[in-house]
Parts: C-alpha cells; structure tokens; sequence
C-alpha cells in the first residue's frame, strides 16, 4: 500500500524550478501569528514559470488541507493552521535567523510552502512539485549546525502529464507532517525544560520518521537522527532532574522510542 | 437562519426519546447545534465540505452526502436501543467546523439548541469531498465519546484497584478514497429517493420532504431497507428508503466507515445502559462486533492515497477498531480466558500499526495484567509491569500510564515481595545470576512505588473533560 516515496531536494532537481522559484515573492508578514498556541503556517502553492495554473494545485492543497485536518484531530495538540495568503518563500534559506526567531516567538512550530510546476525535459511535458517545510523551533535552535536541516524542500515529478494523481499521491506525506510536527513541539519544549512532554513528541517524532524508512542522506533521514538523538536526551535530563524518574525509568531499561512490542 | 428552520426547531425541542426510541432529524442549522436529549447516543453528521482554499461547487453535493449518510447510519443503528441521528447544515467557513459544534454540543460554549446530556454517547461524522476532473476524493472523519465519562473499560486486579483499556484516540481520520464522477449521479439519484415518503416501501408517492427546513421524525418500523417514520407533529407519516444498495452502487460499500459508525454507537449503548442499568443487552455487543470486523473487512476500499502501513498515515483508523474490539470482547466475556487470549491478540496488532503510541502498548500490558491476575501467573504479571514502564517510557506525562503503573505497582506488592534471583557464593566471591524472569528483574517495588507516587502528586491537574 505505501507508495515508495522517493523525494529528492529541490537543489537537485531541473534548473526550471529554481529558474522559477526566484521569481516568486518574498516572505511578506502573515496575519494572525500572533494568537497563543502552537500554529502551522499554510503559504501559497504557486505556479512556476509564471504561466498556466498547474492541474496539480488544486489537488495539492486539497491534500495539505486534509493532512492538516488529520493532524489536529489525531494529536490532540492545540494547533492552530493559520493561512498565509500570498506569502511565498523563494527557498529555505529565505528562513533567516532574524525571521525564525521571530516565527519561534509566536510558537510558530511549522511552515509550509510549495511550487507545482509544468517542466519539459528532453521534448516531453512533466508535472513537478515541490513542497517546502520549515521546522521553525529546529531552524533556529539548530541554526549554525549543519545538521538536521530545519528547512528544506521535497520534489517529485509525475511520470507523465496525464498522471497527476500519481504525482499527488507521492507527495500526500502525512505522516511526516505529524513528525514534523511533534519534532519541532519536542525541540521547543527541550528549552523550556518540559523533558517529560518534550520526550512523548519526540519518541513520536522518532518513530514515525523511522517508520517511513527515510533514504539515507535525506532531510528525514537526518531528521530522525535528530530525534532519536533529543529523545534519548530528553529522557537522560527528565532522570537527572527527578529522582522519581529515574527510579521509573531506569538507565538501561527504556533506551529507544521503538520498544519491540 | 431562516423563521421557518427556526420555527421547525422549537417544534421538536425539548421531545425527550421514550426508551427503545429512534429518532431523526434532519437540516438543523449548524449554528444551533441538536441532539434527541433522550437518546443513549447520537449520531450528529455535519456537510461535507470542500477545503478553504478553494472555490467550492460540491456544497450541494456535500449536502446530500451528509444527508444519505444521516439515513442510513439511523437505520443501522436503530437495533441499539434508544438513538438519534442528526444532520447539520451550514457553512464551515461560518462555524460549522466540528470543534465548534462539538463545544456547543457538551456545553462548552453556547449556542447548543439541545446539549449532550452527563453520560450519554455522541458520534460526530464530517468529511472532505472534492472534485478534480473526473475523479472526487473523499475522507471521513470520525470522532466518539461519553459526555463527562472517561471512555475505559475497567479491569478489577484485586483489592478493589483496576486497570484500564482506553483507546489510543477517540478521533481519527479514515483512509481518504477516489470515486468516480458518476458517483456524484448516484449522490443525486439516491438522495432524490430519499427524499420521499411514500405509503408503502416502494409505493405511491405520499410526498416530498421540505427542503431547507429542519425535519424531525420518529423511526416506528423498519423493514429492509426501508423505515416508516412519523414527524413529531404527526403531520407526516409513511416510509422513507434508507438505504440504497444495489450490485452497481451502495453507499456502506462505498464508505465502510459506516460500518466503524455502526459499531461505535453499539459500543456507547452498550456503555452508556451499563452506566445507568448496571448492565446493558450483550446483544449490543455482539452487533457491534459483526460491523467493525465488517469495516476492517473493507476499510481500503477505493483508498486513493495515504498509507496503510504499520506506523503508515492512516493507522489509527485501524488500530482503533482493533482496540475497541478487543474492550468489546472482554467485556462480553469477563471471565473467558480464551477470550482474553485473542483480545491481547488484537491489542497487539494495534500497537505494531501505532508503534509511536504509549497508550496502545499500555493497553497491551494492563489486559496481559488482568489476564495474568486472573490465572495467578505472576511471571505473566511481572512482564506486564515492564511493558507498562516501557510506555511510560514513551509518554511519561500521560497520566492514564502513570496511574497504570501505580495500579500494576500496589497490585504486585499485595501479592507479596518479587523474587531477585538468589546471590551464589562462587570461588571468585558472590554474584548475581541473571534473572530468568521478569520477576526476578526486581528487587523491590517499593522504590518504584514510591517514586510514580511523587511523580503523579507533582502533575499538573488533567484538563478539562472533553
């Protein structure tokens, strides 16, 4: 059933979309950040090349919307999805230390973009989408490192123009959403020193990523490094700040999110 | 609102449901939200919709969809007693989102023209639908609970503690599915079916129900597919086609969440007679046992996109069903330990599709518990207890795990010390074999006992109930 996702970063892939993704709008204030809880930011899915409205768009957001919904529903989070009428980054590194900061400040935990595009490549017509994914609270604890990625982007291009809904199904990635998610709510409540929820996100984080069997060198492969790595530590500062804990949970006894039911 | 909607409403507010009752009603403005304050469980279904972003022409469509899913979903759960079936109209940009009425429904915020009332069942059912060109997607959305009530089936380990078996969420989303463009004909063809009393099933036309004017109806015999209704005003009274399944097209075979539906609202009656009765028709068990196997028979049919997989995008809309089937089963078998044996069985495979959920590997561990104290296994028990820590583990400020492990803890100590394997004297000085069992793993329980104490006493209180 799970249909092999096999995303590549924009980086890349065809000159058109960057060619494309330059030409759009920078990053204009979005309204509505400013109410308490944690929010996702939904932005513009624009056409590149600033010709016809893609045939995939539509679709596309119709997913994202969907994915979204099943977010909130199933994690029970306070969640907020806020969306960002014509705010469209050109590329993650539009998401600066001054802007993540700032996002990070209103408990913005994920920002979400993307592209779909019609390229032609050696005389034939493709579809092609990029969606881009800014883990706030990652980008900016984790700004000067060079890993994980806090912000990057996902492409995949259809096999042929008619095949739109293969394209649509490939980048339907909810459960990385959910991963995303819970990364950047474990990252955030690491520093407010809440080790004992931060730890129930991040083992989520941990094992949804892993459970997608991410290509090693991908942004989630990183990603659930990241996790698996804060997991562990959030797990080691929770027994250090609580005599309770660590009787509980003892060194040895619950070492990884993956227990072996 | 209209004065007519609003004039229909006051007519059929306040009609509480005799028992056995079954009851409808539909196009009640999603704005002042309803449900049959008499009814065991109601079955609210708000329109489909189409997301935000885009510039809607399935507001009709999903209209009629929320209103054949209303119909049959009443006439499938019409064997649980005393049930309602309520379907809203509205627009979701104007508030009719499922949190908002939700909120109005339990008394959160205002605005309920008839709130749940403290113990009783409600099911929520929205969806997205929309179209593409010739293919439509659509995906359910489900959520289920007891006003007030901790949904748990509790399992006594002695000394008057128990163990729960909570799911590991009361809201999920169902495998989104492709259908084709003609289906939207069938949409049409069979909500203008439904739309009619008529004399006789499959008889003269008597006439039309009105449309955008909320109709609310008695259910006095169902034949087939078929229900004889009769409005609270006596006004209107005839049969009206419920269900519409033919080899071509059938709504239940088309969205096997139904079946999920049905099952649930026999979960809740079940629970929700038990609660008030101390015992409730084993029946109601048995019926929603044969649909939820019915909807993971079916679940992925016309699954368009998402992922199935263990661990996959849509596992909760698996792992539930196997999780309330399994709280079903040891609730109609208490004593069975075969019973038990394949609850325990379901439990796990819940937990390998939610690997990430502490509370699907603590329900694994607290029925293994009961099981265990059932048959006097301590070793069985003892493995229990370190399952439990391992969801604690995953999820240490859930609060329906820690209280777990306490209720594990205080139930082990009064069964006596655990048994540390013996120190042995060897030529190089003592040494601790390895344990051979989770029993020999402890050394005492005190300590642990102590410390999920302190750990609990420092939580902050839960929040409010749902």
């Amino acid at each position: 059933m799970r249909a092999p996702i096999s995303v590549v970063v924009a980086a890349a892939i065809g000159l058109s979309l960057v060619g494309a993704g330059a030409a759009r709008a920078q990053l204009v204030p979005c309204h509505g950040i400013a109410e308490p809880g944690f929010k996702i930011l939904l932005d513009d899915i624009v056409t590149g090349g600033g010709g016809e409205v893609s045939p995939l768009m539509r679709p596309l957001i119709h997913r994202l919307d969907a994915n979204l919904e099943q977010l909130k529903l199933e994690t029970g989070l306070a969640l907020t999805v806020v969306r960002c009428e014509k705010r469209q980054p050109s590329d993650p590194t539009e998401f600066r230390r001054e802007i993540v900061q700032q996002l990070n400040a209103h408990q913005v935990v994920l920002e979400i973009w993307g592209m779909a595009a019609e390229v032609v490549d050696a005389g034939t017509t493709f579809h092609e989408a990029s969606i881009g994914y800014a883990l706030i609270p990652v980008r900016f604890y984790e700004f000067n490192a060079p890993q994980p990625p806090g912000a990057f982007e996902v492409a995949q291009r259809a096999a042929s123009v008619s095949n739109v809904d293969a394209l649509v199904q490939l980048v339907d990635r909810a459960s990385q959403v959910a991963a995303y998610t819970a990364l950047s709510a474990g990252t955030r409540l690491m520093r407010t020193k809440d080790f004992l929820s931060a730890r129930r996100h991040l083992c989520r984080a941990q094992v949804l990523l892993g459970a997608t069997s991410p290509r090693p060198g991908s942004p989630d492969a990183m990603l659930h490094r990241y996790a698996t790595r804060l997991a562990a530590e959030a797990l080691d500062q929770a027994r250090a700040a609580s005599p309770a804990v660590a009787e509980l949970l003892a060194a040895g006894t619950t070492p990884s999110c993956e227990v072996t039911p | 609102m209209s004065a007519l909607v609003r004039a229909a409403l006051m007519m059929v507010v306040g009609l509480s449901l005799p028992a056995l009752a079954h009851a409808g009603i539909q196009n009640v403005p999603c704005d002042r939200p309803f449900v049959f304050e008499g009814a065991a469980v109601n079955v609210v279904v708000l329109p489909f919709s189409a997301p935000r972003a885009l510039a809607s022409q399935s507001d009709e469509i999903g209209r009629r969809l929320a209103a054949l899913v209303q119909r049959e979903t009443l006439l499938s759960i019409v064997s649980f007693g005393s049930v309602g079936a309520v379907q809203l109209v509205g627009d979701p940009e104007a508030g009719c989102t499922p949190e908002v009425v939700l909120a109005k429904l339990t008394g959160r915020e205002p605005g309920a023209r008839s709130p749940l009332a403290a113990g009783r069942g409600l099911v929520m059912v929205w969806g997205r639908l929309y179209a593409d060109g010739d293919e439509i997607y659509l995906q359910t959305f489900v959520r289920f609970l007891r006003h007030g009530v901790d949904e748990a089936v509790t399992l006594p380990v002695g000394a008057g503690r128990s163990v729960t078996l909570r799911p590991s969420t009361q809201a999920f989303a169902c495998v989104p599915r492709r259908i084709a463009r003609a289906d939207l004909d069938r949409i049409d063809a069979a909500f203008a079916e439904a739309d009619l009393v008529r004399s006789a099933p499959g008889g003269g036309v008597a006439r039309q129900i009105p449309p955008d004017v909320a109709f609310s109806y008695y259910v006095t015999e169902v034949r087939d597919d078929w229900m004889h209704i009769r409005t609270h005003d006596g006004d209107i009274e005839g049969w009206v086609r419920a269900r519409t399944d033919t080899p071509e097209w059938s709504l239940r075979r088309w969205m096997p969440e139904l079946s999920f539906v049905r099952g649930v609202v026999g979960y809740l009656a079940y629970q929700v007679a038990r609660s008030a009765n101390g015992s409730a028709p084993a029946a109601y068990l048995d019926l929603a046992e044969e649909a939820m196997k019915a909807y993971m028979t079916d679940w992925l049919t016309g699954a368009a996109v998402g992922d199935a997989a263990p661990g996959g995008a849509q596992a909760l809309a698996l792992a539930v069903p196997y999780q309330l089937r399994s709280m079903m089963l040891v609730l109609r078998h208490p004593s069975d330990a075969a019973a038990r044996t394949r609850a325990i069985g379901w439990l796990q495979r819940a937990r390998r599709h939610v690997p990430w959920s502490g509370q699907a590997l603590t329900m694994v561990a607290s029925l293994r518990a009961f099981d265990a104290f059932q048959r006097n296994d301590l070793d069985e028990a003892y493995a229990a207890l370190d399952d439990t820590l391992g969801a604690l583990g995953l999820e240490p400020d859930n609060r329906t795990i820690q209280e777990d492990v306490q209720v594990l803890l205080e139930a082990l100590v009064q069964r006596g010390p655990p048994q540390p394997p013996p120190v042995l004297t060897t030529p190089t000085g003592p040494t601790a074999p390895n344990p051979a069992t989770p029993r020999e793993r402890y050394a005492t329980l005190d300590d642990k006992l102590a410390a999920i104490r302190t750990l609990r006493a420092r939580q902050p209180a839960p929040p409010p109930v749902r």
